[in-house]
């Protein structure tokens, strides 16, 4: 754990979860939860050379409350308990908070927000979820929505300490987002199969650089008659890490600290619904102080098409580099741009369905397959079983991860 | 008594059917004349008894009509030695929605001088509120309710209610409750008491008052103290006392009374005769009794007071029937006429309590028995005159003497001559009166001769289509004269009201539709409310500059009307850019130059006054016309004279700058808008929405919109003739009822006589069947031209009987050839010339379905039948949502899912929606399982192109736009698609009736829908089923090119608020073999919910 993140007491969990659970019964008509119990478990065929494990499994507890003491106002609170047999979790039962730790923490809130609506008027503080943003496949606006890359190409969201103000109404509405303090992406493990290291050089990694200051959004979306449209605007720091590396010959290693980046993003996106098909496109184009910072432009083009039990989406992510920095960096979504993106579903009925989901290198070298087959089981049970089979060129983003391919099968009990 | 007792009951108790039907047309006509008599009354009532209540201790009121006055007003009224207390008011109504609770009437009152008038009894504890107006006052949200209202709503002190106010609808805290007494029961109960000048901004009055309460000093007398006032305000400015506006609504009110007297006056009328008719048989039947009673020494004194006896008690148990139902509907009835008196005149009242006057009973049911028994006078003198012997023989009796027939006939030209006499003088009420009595006179005095000349001339058709049974049936009826010309009498008087109102309804529905079509011209009208009618809220002048700021607008004209005394009528003034008006509008001239009259008066040298004013009040060309406004007395020549029917008792169209500078009041009530070529409606209205109606109280309403509106609120008014006609058609039925009953008595030694010669069961039913043929074709026939004279004289402008609102109005002369043309078409094709009541499309509706399955009907139907079929099932569809249309609507539906293995899996929801039919939103939200929980659907309808929806996935924290083709996807895995989920609008679909056919045993229609190009549909065509007694859809197939794909399936129908509703859809996938189960629960209609409740924000939520 980094000495710089702050923990909520023990005792804060207990006040939160008492507070959740005392509301139900006395007022049963504005309270309502949801939660789940999943476990997983992952197969890797392949080693890799920085893990030799095979299988790796994992618990997740999630509960989640919501509470409307009066209309206008809403609690949400929602707790995660994890587990696993790799290490990717923390082992202290601390109350993670902001979610800055280099594994998984153990416990964490993963939302607890007040909600205030009055007339046109909503106001949103505490942590939360804010997703910007209107295509599938890759959103480069998505600025205030950092993510558990532990394993990458399985990913969940991270909710964000912060404020957001909305206005709307029918046709138009305006977002203004601002947050304290970072909250970074989760990266990969180092001594895990998806850090992709240099062989034969011991990686020490540096308590990373934090930036403390506040970041801030604005986004204004536009729901036309024939299109939707939004335009967006951030300022504060990239959660996705560039790393700073220093031979250490004393020790013969190299020691890496991860540090975020100011960066300023200028992001637009539309849906235009076509008849036969849907347009959406965003676009984001990011700048930043830093000099070790690429500046580039991110887009995505997909079209999207649903009928009858059906659902496809396909499109292209692209990237255009204006201005290259010098730091090496971690960022799954730069990593599959240049790319074609699919993804096709099939509800075979009520409680069956299959999807597909595919990304092709541009070049060809590299792609992944992820077959998914889901069966619910009457009113509470899930199992899903699935592929993931990722191939490619070392060199390649995709295909650097050639060894993890895998078979994955988790049950979700959820009430 | 005795003799009543010995010979009168016998006789009843023997032809009890007869008797009752006899006295069934006096209980129909006084049923109808104590009903709608009792709900008017009860209107009026309550509207005076809120004036009387809300008036506390003022003597007099300053009023300036509907436009108000500016606040200096005040300043010179308080100034005037005689005022002791004035007091300022603003009045409007709003709607809280509130369950059950129609309108509230807000009265804003200046609190720290308003007490000196008003007694405000308070609950304990809010005193204190109320004695420190600062509070009060500070807080501009305040509101004061009255503990019945409060009660009713579970309201407290601090509690929230909400109205629409020129900014939107804004939310009120309740910070005081009347106690019970006195003013409270103002408007029953429904009061809200808010501080004056909040109410200038929430009801768009501008520094305006609606007028000012007086108390005078002590010792000033009522005269001395309106003398003083009107000496120091002028004329622009009327002073009156409190009850002054009671006769105003009074005198609105009179044309309504106007019309159900007439129709009470039928009924009875027509029952008169019915009873004339049995009255005539009787004494005929019982001339054997007659001559028994005379031999054994009754004097005729005794024999005439016998009958006329009867005639009284069967008058006396008609008059309590029809006392007693009369009662029974007049609650339903004082309903209808409040709200057709606020759809039309914007006058708002709350008539809770049926008003029963004692008197007016003891009236009803005096004239009901003198009916009675002037219709059997004549009856009981004959049988007085029956000499013993005579009535003691066998044979025949009935015989209409020469003489008797010539002096008829007299009179009855007599009485044409009178009633074209009466004609030219029929804008004196009188002499209308007089005129129509004499009309029916005539009609009725020429009755006996033309049906005897008739049955004759009948003789032969009958003979020729049926030898024996038709001269027989001939014979009887020239054989007994009288009982004939009794029977098509009523018959006649019958028909030619139906054919007459038919005639007048269609004549005024057709001048309406021209005008409309002419008039309301405009593209778009934004107006501050969704009817038109009522002018509680205003715009301001500057929003005429908005919206012609709106992209796509080419041109914008403000209107203003108000309602103003002219010449002792509520006329209606209407402020407009005259000179932008002649630009868009050709209006049919009656009088003047067209361009002259509007270069005139938009230079404000004139008015332009509308035909039926002109009439009414006998104005001309150049006749000077006074108004009296706050700025003085406005004193302009009439240049030119024009058809509108904006208003019932006249319009006055005036030069915009004109009316402000006069009535100093630049607020709007309504904007024409005319777009720009090529500019999209629905785009601008859309525009409009979002640069104003954020911030403003405003509807944008199409011009088919206002159109449809017009002709609704016609239909409205016709309603009353839907009664006249049902009461006519009755009578006549039971008219010849009776004939026949009385014939078959009166010929039965014939009959059987017919019968011992081999005479057969059918023959002897097919003589009493061309009777009844017979007598109807008689009847008809002398109906048909009788008709044109009953409507020539009912659509007498100056009788103000016909349409009255601002869109329908009296039927001026003109439209008077209209009526006879419309009266000559035969009654049945009256329905048949759109538009029509919905009475009439009802019934149209139903003989047309009978028509389909008889092979005998006219075959030239037969050529209009796909036609008529097609607007038909469009009519049964558009019922049927009107019957299901509600203002918002929740439930929490359970879905259970069915596999072809059976399987089950449930889901549940909660549904919301706010809206009907093609403008409505939904938000659907899982509550069950647990794994969907949370998921939201945002759906919000168009009524021109497809719903957009978006779905909330709480999982990922994302609202996602759900595209268009995405409709055809099941729902959650549910046998429901996107698509069935949503709203059918009617206009988006054409439709096909394909018959008749049961559904779970109930009759239903069956009609065959398929989507405009226009509509994104994944179907084909959908068939649906819809139940004929309550207008449910009990089904649903959706086909795709020839082959059914899903049904729907709706049962258990429970009648919810009064909305009969299906609580269990079961949809099958037919190509899947799984079916969907959805139960609703916790169903609820119109609770209150905003706009702002149905936001891609408010998903999240």
């Amino acid at each position: 754990m980094s000495a710089t993140e702050p923990r909520a007491s023990a005792s804060g969990i207990s006040v939160l979860v008492s507070a959740l659970l005392v509301a139900a019964p006395l007022h049963a008509q504005v309270f309502t939860q949801r939660g789940f119990l999943e476990t997983t478990a992952a197969a890797y065929p392949e080693t890799a050379p920085s893990d030799s494990g095979h299988i790796v499994g994992e618990a997740l507890f999630r509960y989640e409350a919501f509470y409307k003491p009066i209309p206008s106002l809403q609690f949400a609170g929602a707790l995660d308990a994890r587990a696993d047999t790799h290490q990717e979790s923390e082992r202290s039962l601390d109350l993670g908070w902001w979610d800055r730790g280099r594994q998984r923490p153990a416990f964490a809130v993963r939302r607890l927000s007040a909600t205030y609506t009055r007339g046109k008027l909503t106001i949103e503080a505490g942590k939360q979820f804010i997703r910007w943003g209107k295509a599938d496949v890759l959103n480069p606006t998505d600025r205030f929505a950092p993510r558990d890359f532990v394993n990458v190409i399985d990913t969940d969201f991270l909710g964000i300490t912060a404020a957001r103000l909305t206005y709307g109404t029918q046709t138009d509405s305006i977002d203004l987002v601002i947050s304290p303090r970072l909250t970074p992406s989760r990266v990969p493990l180092l001594n895990q199969r998806w850090a992709v290291l240099p062989p034969g050089v011991p990686i020490h990694e540096l308590a990373p650089d934090l930036p403390g200051a506040p970041q801030y959004g604005a986004r204004w979306n536009h729901i036309g008659r024939i299109a939707e449209y939004s335009l967006s605007f951030y300022n504060g720091f990239d959660n996705l890490p560039l790393f700073r590396a220093q031979a250490n010959f004393a020790l013969l290693r190299a020691d890496v600290q991860r540090y975020y980046p100011q960066m300023r993003m200028y992001g637009a996106d539309a849906a235009i619904p076509l008849g036969p098909v849907s347009l959406k496109s965003e676009a984001g184009y990011f700048t930043s102080t830093n000099p070790q910072s690429d500046e580039y432009l991110l887009y995505v083009v997909q079209l999207e098409r649903q009928a009858g039990e059906w659902s496809f989406v396909g499109g292209y992510a692209g990237q255009v580099v204006t201005a290259h920095g010098n730091s090496l960096a971690f960022s799954p979504q730069r990593g599959f741009a240049r790319s074609f993106v699919a993804r096709a579903g099939y509800t075979i009925d009520t409680n069956r369905s299959v999807a597909l989901e595919t990304v092709v290198r541009q070049n060809g070298n590299g792609f992944l397959i992820k077959p998914e087959y889901t069966q619910s089981i009457g009113q509470h049970w899930r199992v899903t079983a699935g592929l993931a089979v990722v191939r490619g060129g070392a060199g390649d983003f995709i295909g650097q991860y050639h060894r993890n391919s895998h078979g994955i099968l988790a049950v979700r009990y959820s009430f | 008594m005795i003799l009543l007792r010995l010979i009168s009951w016998p006789y009843v108790r023997k032809h009890l059917l007869r008797s009752v039907l006899t006295t069934a047309g006096i209980v129909l006509g006084v049923a109808l004349l104590v009903g709608m008599q009792t709900a008017n009354q009860s209107v009026l009532l309550a509207f005076n008894q809120t004036v009387d209540r809300l008036a506390g201790k003022a003597q007099l009121q300053v009023l300036a009509g509907d436009s108000g006055f500016p606040e200096e007003v005040l300043e010179r009224v308080q100034a005037v030695p005689e005022v002791g207390a004035a007091a300022p008011v603003i009045e409007s109504t709003v709607d809280t929605g509130l369950t059950g609770e129609g309108k509230l009437l807000i009265l804003a009152v200046d609190m720290t001088g308003d007490r000196s008038l008003r007694d405000y009894d308070f609950e304990n504890g809010d005193e204190e509120v109320i004695d420190d107006p600062l509070v009060f006052l500070a807080q501009p949200d305040s509101l004061i309710v009255t503990r019945e209202f409060a009660d009713r709503n579970g309201l407290h002190g601090g509690s929230k209610i909400s109205f629409d106010s020129m900014e939107g609808r804004k939310q009120f805290t309740i910070r005081g409750i009347l106690k019970s007494g006195g003013m409270t029961q103002a408007f029953g109960g429904n009061l809200g008491i808010m501080d004056i000048y909040a109410a200038q901004k929430v009801f768009g009055r501008g520094r305006h008052f609606d007028r000012v309460d007086i108390g005078l000093r002590d010792g000033v007398s009522l005269e001395q103290g309106e003398a003083a006032l009107q000496k120091a305000l002028g004329p622009g400015l009327t002073v009156e006392p409190p009850s002054g506006r009671g006769k105003q609504f009074e005198s609105l009110l009179s044309i309504y009374t106007l019309s159900a007297s007439i129709s009470s006056f039928f009924a009875i009328l027509i029952g008169m005769f019915i009873i004339y008719n049995a009255f005539s048989i009787a004494v005929t039947e019982r001339r054997p009794e007659i001559g028994i009673l005379r031999a054994l020494g009754a004097t005729r004194g005794q024999i005439r007071t016998l009958f006329l006896g009867e005639s009284a008690v069967a008058g006396l148990i008609g008059s309590a029937a029809g006392v007693a139902i009369g009662l029974s509907v007049a609650r339903t009835l004082t309903i209808v006429t409040g709200q057709t008196m606020e759809g039309m005149f914007g006058v708002s009242q709350n008539a809770r309590e049926v008003h029963v006057d004692p008197r007016f009973l003891l009236f009803a049911g005096a004239i009901g028995v003198a009916t009675s028994m002037l219709a059997a006078f004549i009856p009981a003198r004959n049988a007085a005159r029956v000499a013993p012997v005579q009535a003691l023989q066998k044979g025949r009796y009935q015989v209409l003497g020469a003489g008797e027939n010539r002096v008829r006939r007299m009179a009855a030209f007599i009485a044409i001559a009178a009633s074209l006499v009466c004609l030219a003088f029929s804008r004196y009420r009188p002499a209308f009166y007089l005129g129509f009595a004499c009309t029916v006179g005539a009609a009725l005095l020429l009755t006996p001769f033309l049906s005897l000349a008739l049955s004759k001339l009948l003789r032969f058709p009958l003979r020729w289509l049926r030898p024996v049974e038709g001269a027989l049936a001939a014979d009887s009826l020239i054989q007994a004269p009288r009982r004939t010309s009794t029977t098509v009498a009523a018959l006649m008087l019958s028909l030619s009201l139906v054919v007459g109102m038919a005639g007048i309804a269609r004549a005024c529905f057709e001048s309406v539709d021209e005008w409309l079509a002419t008039a309301l011209n405009p593209d778009l009208f934004v107006a501050t409310s969704e009817t038109l009618a009522p002018r509680d809220f205003r715009f301001p002048a500057g929003m005429q500059q908005d919206l012609e700021g709106v992209p796509g607008v080419a041109e914008v004209q403000p209107v203003r009307t108000i309602r103003q005394q002219f010449r002792g009528r509520p006329v209606m003034i209407v402020g407009v850019p005259l000179a932008a008006i002649a630009r868009r509008v050709k209006r049919i001239v009656i009088a003047g130059d067209s361009d002259e009259m509007y270069r005139l008066a938009s230079a404000e040298k004139g008015v332009i006054v509308s035909e039926n004013l002109a009439k009414l009040v006998n104005l001309h060309l150049g006749d000077p016309v006074e108004l009296t406004a706050p700025a003085g007395l406005l004193r302009l020549p009439v240049v030119g004279i024009i058809r509108d029917y904006s208003n019932q008792q006249g319009t006055i169209f005036l030069e915009r700058s004109a009316y402000i500078r006069a009535f100093q009041d630049d607020t709007i009530d309504l904007f024409r808008l005319y777009l720009q070529p090529g500019a999209g409606g629905q785009e601008v209205r859309s525009r409009i929405m979002e640069r104003l109606g954020s911030h403003r109280r405003l509807f944008v309403l199409f011009n088919r919109e206002v159109q449809e509106y017009g002709k609704k609120l016609t239909a409205s008014w016709f309603g009353l003739t839907s009664i006249q006609i049902f009461v006519a058609v009755m009578v006549a039925v039971l008219g010849i009822v009776n004939t026949l009953t009385v014939s078959i008595s009166d010929r039965r030694r014939e009959l059987g006589v017919l019968r011992a010669v081999g005479g057969l069961r059918a023959q002897i039913r097919g003589t009493i069947w061309l009777e009844a043929i017979a007598i109807g074709l008689i009847g008809l026939t002398w109906a048909w031209p009788s008709a044109p004279s009953f409507s020539i004289t009912s659509c007498n402008p100056s009788s103000t009987i016909w349409p009255a609102s601002r869109w329908t109005t009296a039927s001026p002369p003109e439209s008077s050839p209209s009526c006879c043309r419309s009266s000559l078409r035969p009654p049945w094709a009256a329905p048949f010339f759109p538009p029509r009541p919905r009475f009439v499309v009802r019934w149209w509706r139903r003989s047309n379905m009978n028509r389909r399955r008889s092979s005998r009907g006219p075959r030239c139907l037969l050529f209009l039948l796909p036609t008529l079929m097609a607007q038909d099932a469009r009519q049964i569809v558009q019922e049927s949502q009107s019957r299901g249309r509600a203002n918002s609507e929740r439930y929490e539906g359970v879905l259970e899912v069915f596999g072809a293995n059976n399987k089950v899996s449930r889901k549940s929801w909660t549904n919301v929606r706010l809206g009907s039919y093609g403008n409505s939103k939904a938000i659907i939200r899982f509550t069950e399982p647990a794994e969907v929980r949370g998921v939201a659907l945002l759906v919000v309808n168009h009524p021109d192109r497809s719903s957009d929806q978006w779905m909330w996935t709480p999982a990922i924290g994302r609202d996602r736009r759900i595209a268009l083709q995405d409709r055809s996807t099941r729902f959650f895995g549910t046998d429901f698609s996107f698509e069935d989920l949503e709203e059918r609008d009617v206009n988006q679909y054409d439709y096909r009736l394909m018959g008749e056919e049961p559904i779970d045993g109930a009759a239903c229609w069956h009609i065959e829908a398929r989507p405009r190009e226009s509509k994104t549909s994944q179907y084909t065509l959908t068939r649906v089923w819809i139940r004929k007694d309550n207008y449910v859809p009990a089904q649903y197939e959706s086909w795709i090119k020839d082959q059914p794909v899903r049904r729907l399936h709706q049962t258990d129908i429970l009648n919810v608020q009064g909305i009969w509703t299906p609580r269990t859809l079961e949809m099958t996938d037919l190509r899947r073999h799984s079916r969907t189960v959805l139960r609703l629960d916790k169903l609820e209609y119109n609770v209150p919910m905003k706009d702002g409740d149905f936001t891609v924000q408010a998903l999240r939520q």
